[in-house]
């Protein structure tokens, strides 16, 4: 059963859920500052005639695998018929050397046919050594690093996603260690800037404002230039609740002027206008 | 068959003030493949609105918008020989350039949630005491709603698209779109009515 405040509260809100559903056709609105339509227009055809974007990058590397692929193929045909390869292994090289211009392509190019110039006759004993079973070009250089890689270090996204899982699941105290430990080892990362920001956060939420302002001192102090709305935001929270309203007050004033776009500057402007 | 898009050359071809050419939308294509700036131009505006409208209403910020509409735009122009005439130029080219915003989208979300999953204001939603903030509000609740209701209701009530070009849009059946949208609705309307912001702010 419910009463009959219930009731009232339910049909207030079915109100405003409309009022904010009815809000639907704006979020296609450009927002100010946005590109106008021309100079959208203009910028589109100008990158177009731009033939060196992503997919020309990806062409690239399609044609260097091709290269890398063909010397692998040659090296095996050296050994099965090494009468007819000579003007070929060159040839495989120029490839190589001009599908890419990076040296770590040519070097497996040269995995694949022989130590770039050695003798021919060295080149025919090192297809011999390799049989045609071992690992491909692309393989091999994996396999030897494996080792390695069990034993290294988790890298900065691996312990931020670590945090935010233990976050996720309330194991808040496990959480800050772990941000402590990524703003440590990797303390230039974008990662770590999202790690100080969220210890800044951590730190308000339990009621620790002086640490919070700390942290978010510390993350507007590293040169990060990601994460600096949230990191102001918080920096106004936390002055806010250790009552130095003047410079908090200062503080959003110039939020308000520097990130009109953030999601928070609504709630700035209310402290500014109070 | 005079599709939007050769009409928009026409008018084009008549602000240059020269000759005006009416062309079919296989033509217009290949010319613009081909190269063409102004048959490129054409077909860039003729989709320009319905994608910059879902990269608005999708996107993080009003700068990965204008990023993610300019990709799409991109992409439609690279994809023009592809093109086979099968359907008018226009919804083609609308087509491909808001399912490649959707990704595009999609993916700068993932990349940012990694960064801002705990950054985002979950406490500190403002008050809708104006339009503006009613918007906001409108946003921050829709982030929280499951990818594919989000875009779902993003197209189909923000963009305007019917039920059944969502569906295409999104790969789906109309009645899985038509689920989709009233799961959505529900789910925000549960959140506002959780939310006592609202209800004391209607009382007050």
């Amino acid at each position: 059963m419910t009463g009959p405040g219930e009731h009232e509260s339910t049909a207030m809100t079915d109100d405003a859920a409309r009022e904010v559903l009815s809000a639907f056709p704006r979020l296609a609105v450009p927002a100010a500052g946005q590109l106008g339509d021309d100079a959208m227009v203009a910028r589109v055809l100008r990158a177009s005639q731009h033939p060196a974007d992503g997919r020309g990058k990806a062409l690239g590397w399609w044609v260097a695998g091709l290269g890398v692929a063909a010397a692998a193929g040659l090296s095996v045909l050296w050994g099965a018929a090494p009468g007819w390869y000579e003007g070929t292994r060159d040839a495989t090289h120029v490839q190589t050397a001009m599908t890419s211009t990076r040296e770590v392509v040519t070097q497996k190019a040269d995995v694949a046919v022989g130590k770039r110039g050695q003798p021919r006759d060295k080149a025919e004993q090192a297809a011999e050594v390799v049989p045609a079973a071992e690992p491909t070009v692309e393989e091999a250089p994996t396999k030897a690093l494996a080792p390695s890689e069990v034993a290294r270090p988790p890298s900065a996204e691996e312990l931020l996603e670590r945090a935010q899982a233990e976050l996720a699941s309330g194991a808040v105290e496990d959480a800050v260690r772990t941000y402590e430990i990524l703003v440590r080892e990797h303390a230039s990362t974008r990662e770590a800037a999202a790690a100080r920001v969220s210890l800044g956060r951590i730190a308000l939420d339990a009621g620790d404002p002086a640490r919070a302002l700390g942290h978010f001192d510390s993350h507007l102090e590293s040169n990060s230039t990601s994460l600096l709305a949230e990191a102001t935001y918080g920096r106004i929270r936390a002055l806010r609740a250790l009552g130095r309203l003047d410079e908090a007050q200062r503080e959003a004033h110039e939020f308000v002027k520097t990130h009109p776009q953030s999601p928070y500057v609504a709630r700035v402007r209310e402290w500014v206008e109070r | 068959m005079t599709s939007k898009a050769s009409s928009l050359l026409l008018s084009h071809a008549a602000s240059c003030g020269s000759a005006p050419v009416q062309l079919g939308d296989f033509a217009l294509a290949q010319r613009a493949a081909k190269g063409d700036v102004a048959a490129r131009e054409v077909v860039v505006r003729a989709v320009l609105h319905k994608v910059r409208k879902v990269a608005n209403a999708l996107a993080h910020t009003p700068e990965d918008a204008d990023d993610a509409a300019q990709d799409a735009l991109l992409e439609v122009l690279r994809s023009l020989k592809s093109y086979r005439g099968d359907a008018p130029l226009h919804a083609w080219a609308a087509r491909l350039a808001i399912r490649h915003t959707l990704r595009l989208v999609r993916k700068e979300r993932r990349r940012k949630s990694v960064l801002f999953v705990v950054e985002a204001p979950e406490v500190e939603v403002a008050e809708p005491a104006d339009a503006d903030l009613v918007l906001q509000y409108l946003r921050d609740h829709l982030r929280r709603l499951p990818e594919r209701q989000r875009t779902t209701l993003v197209l189909r009530f923000a963009v305007g698209y019917t039920l059944e070009e969502v569906a295409e849009m999104t790969s789906a059946s109309v009645s899985t779109v038509r689920g989709r949208i009233r799961l959505g609705l529900a789910a925000l309307r549960r959140r506002i009515r959780r939310d006592e912001f609202i209800a004391d702010w209607r009382r007050s």
